[in-house]
């Protein structure tokens, strides 16, 4: 493995959920304690299993692990971590602040900006020399923070302004006043984190065009922020079945294909690639066979009274039968990137035009092939580039919001205007026309705002204050926040995989739109491997595996279902897709 | 040095130009803050969300925020003495609130046709010299 060549004092490993990150950082953990290193591994895995694989409780304390010797491990659960920070950044105000200020307050600390801050608040201290990390000759954390978030606690201009006013080592920290620890502490951290020496930031991915796709826009993003990523670990690559079952070869194929295609910030990596193990990573053992060569047969998983080649959940006909009762409206993909939002939309849109409704599918994907191929089968097809409509959106705010500005003021706007949730706003203002389109027809998107970002924008932005100063008394107005929130014009739909974290990250991403007042009206377990006949030992071993996940949503959502993964493109061979017409 | 401190509503991040729009007002208010600072004036701006604690250690941010609510800040204070309160201050205004200029030199800033609130709120936008305010007997000034 190259990645552990002259390994520094920090590993972090960053990738989307269900890549295997923790499989890969509990592996790197134990090879190290078998050289005799001491190690602390840390886990901000929201579904962290870290203590399911060594076979022991683990908690937000510092524990030795019994099973390894050498090896002690912290879980950091990031929405409780936010939950204390919410607390502490409230304590001085509940009792002052009305119930409605308070709403807002907590509503403004409620974003995925503060979940990755607590966290990282969390394990700064780790990235310090103090007494508590000077034991370990390896620190391992099986997340890194992404490059927003290192933006904000870098907060360039705002440290230097306060060191030059010579106000000492006080709390100016603004977007985290829920920090307790100096800015000395943060400075220093930061310092770790960008620099190769002391810190090895390893991307994991799969051999799927989602994953990777998804890992190159870390790589740019952390670029941004000063730190470089210099390695990748694809995961979980599916040997070659001797005996080519059908299934096994599709996604050999498709693998190949995926890594041959590498995106060129990936390319330039040095890269490592991991076989799918036939055993489950639990145990030293199990951890010690994921990074080392092994020729063991697989063993099948032991049957049990259900058949992984039937699927659990009904199929997306059930959905789009339910849609075509109506004429119009709009549907919203939603998902974490990599879970395959876009083929799950053009899915849909096909059936829907299928069905002889009129439809308009409009994507993120820039692949002009979408276009041209969809828009022969009667449909109408538009796509923005999400890097344009951000370049534009900025540009556009530079403009005009920053036209009387100085360089300095200009300087800072710039910079302020490289949050996330700008981008989730430029590409839903990019579709704003075709959201109002959704009155005459089907409009399908494969993105959305999240309901945090909708919040804030509907309570501050520019939508609020448009309708407020059009607005005659007694007069009834719509924002587009209301026509998502309404169940008769929209229609949320989350997509996942049939994987645990993604799960997990799937239920955070419904809680969090239902706090905007907007309740998902379907889920898409996507790409299962589930509903799909093979032999092939080691997909037989991922079925097995994929059960609890789908039972979790089929059980928690009525109008669930999935689409098994075809040896096709699921988005254009419809008669490969398992359909459940009742 | 004459400290000038800003209290503000809850904004998601430390200068409210952040988010999915930022607001012009904010925008500007960022770079005369910066300006002001650059001219050796105390600067301090606290937001509700981003850092509640100042409040909490300011009487007269916590007493305002609890009579007239969230919705009627900005506060200005200058060495304790409220300025101005439910807008943000121009360039201009910054400047003769912290001594830089005189009412004279300077002229007043434009008003703002939105920035009367209702009539029991304070509000300093519509004479030419900045009203005191005292917090604990409002002042109903209006256009």
């Amino acid at each position: 493995m190259k990645y552990l060549d002259a390994l520094p004092r920090y590993i972090f490993f960053t990738g989307k959920g269900g890549v295997g990150k923790t499989s890969v950082a509990c592996a790197t953990a134990v090879d190290l304690i078998d050289q005799g290193r001491r190690v602390l591994l840390v886990s901000t895995d929201p579904a962290s299993n870290v203590g399911h694989v060594f076979g022991q409780r683990i908690g937000n304390q510092i524990m030795p692990i019994v099973a390894a010797p050498g090896l002690d491990a912290l879980e950091i659960e990031p929405e409780q971590a936010a939950a204390d920070y919410r607390e502490r950044t409230l304590a001085p105000v509940r009792g002052f602040l009305s119930a409605v200020d308070l709403a807002s307050v907590t509503e403004q600390l409620s974003g995925a900006c503060t979940t990755e801050i607590a966290s990282f608040n969390e394990f700064t201290g780790l990235l310090a020399d103090t007494d508590q990390t000077l034991a370990y000759d390896h620190i391992i954390f099986d997340t890194a923070p992404t490059g927003h978030t290192i933006r904000l606690l870098q907060l360039p201009g705002e440290w230097t302004r306060f060191i030059d006013d010579g106000k000492g080592d006080t709390s100016c920290l603004g977007p985290m006043a829920g920090l307790e620890k100096s800015r000395t502490t943060y400075g220093r951290a930061l310092a770790a984190l960008a620099d190769p020496a002391r810190t090895r930031l390893v991307l994991v991915a799969r051999a799927q065009p989602g994953a990777l796709t998804e890992a190159a826009r870390t790589v740019d993003e952390l670029v941004d922020a000063g730190v470089s990523a210099t390695h990748l670990v694809v995961n979980a690559i599916l040997p070659t079945d001797p005996d080519h079952d059908p299934l096994a070869d599709a996604i050999c194929d498709r693998e190949t294909a995926a890594l041959a295609a590498l995106p060129p910030q990936l390319a330039d990596l040095t890269i490592d690639l991991l076989p799918l193990r036939g055993t489950d990573m639990v145990g030293v053992p199990a951890l010690r066979g994921l990074l080392r060569e092994e020729s063991a047969a697989v063993p099948l998983p032991p049957a049990d009274d259900w058949s992984a080649a039937d699927p659990v959940l009904p199929g997306l006909d059930s959905l789009v039968g339910a849609l075509a009762e109506q004429d119009h409206g709009l549907v919203m993909c939603m998902g974490k990137g990599g879970v395959g939002k876009t083929t799950v939309a053009t899915a849909i849109a096909r059936r829907l035009v299928a069905r002889g409704k009129d439809v308009h599918l409009t994507t993120t994907d820039p692949a002009a092939h979408l276009d041209l191929s969809l828009a022969h089968e009667g449909m109408r097809v538009s796509s923005i580039n999400p890097e344009q409509a951000v370049a534009d959106y900025r540009s556009h705010v530079m403009a005009t919001k920053g036209a009387t500005l100085d360089d300095d003021g200009r300087a800072q706007l710039a910079e302020d205007l490289r949050s996330p949730c700008t981008e989730e706003i430029a590409v839903f203002q990019a579709f704003s026309q075709a959201v109002l389109d959704a009155r005459r027809r089907f409009v399908i998107m494969d993105t959305a705002p999240t309901g945090h970002t909708l919040l804030l924008l509907d309570a501050t932005g520019s939508y609020h204050h448009d309708v407020a100063r059009n607005m005659t008394p007694g007069t009834r107005f719509t924002t587009p926040m209301m026509r998502l929130q309404d169940p008769g014009y929209t229609k949320v739909i989350i997509v996942t995989l049939a994987e645990t974290t993604p799960v997990l990250e799937a239920e955070q991403l419904q809680a969090d739109l239902e706090r905007a007042g907007i309740h998902p009206w379907a889920w898409v377990v996507n790409q299962t491997l589930t509903g799909n006949p093979t032999t092939d030992p080691l997909l037989r071993r991922r079925q097995a595996a994929e059960r609890g996940p789908l039972d979790r949503v089929g059980r928690a959502r009525a109008r669930s279902v999935q689409v098994p993964l075809t040896a096709g493109d699921p988005a254009t061979s419809g008669a490969a897709i398992h359909s459940a017409i009742a | 040095m004459v400290a000038l401190k800003v209290f503000e509503g809850p904004l998601c991040c430390n200068t409210g130009v952040c988010g999915p729009d930022p607001e012009q007002a904010l925008v500007d208010f960022t770079a005369d803050a910066r300006w002001l600072a650059g001219q050796g004036i105390n600067v301090t701006r606290a937001n509700l969300a981003q850092d509640p604690a100042a409040f909490a250690a300011d009487a007269a941010a916590r007493t305002f925020v609890q009579l007239a609510g969230a919705d009627a800040l900005p506060l200005v204070l200058v060495d304790g003495t409220t300025v101005l309160t439910g807008r943000y201050p121009s360039r201009a205004e910054l400047a003769r609130f912290t001594g830089l200029t005189t009412p004279e030199s300077a002229p007043a800033a434009a008003t703002d046709s939105s920035c009367c609130g209702a009539e029991d709120q304070p509000s300093g936008c519509c004479s030419s010299a900045p009203q005191v305010l005292q917090i604990s007997a409002p002042v109903r000034s209006c256009c």
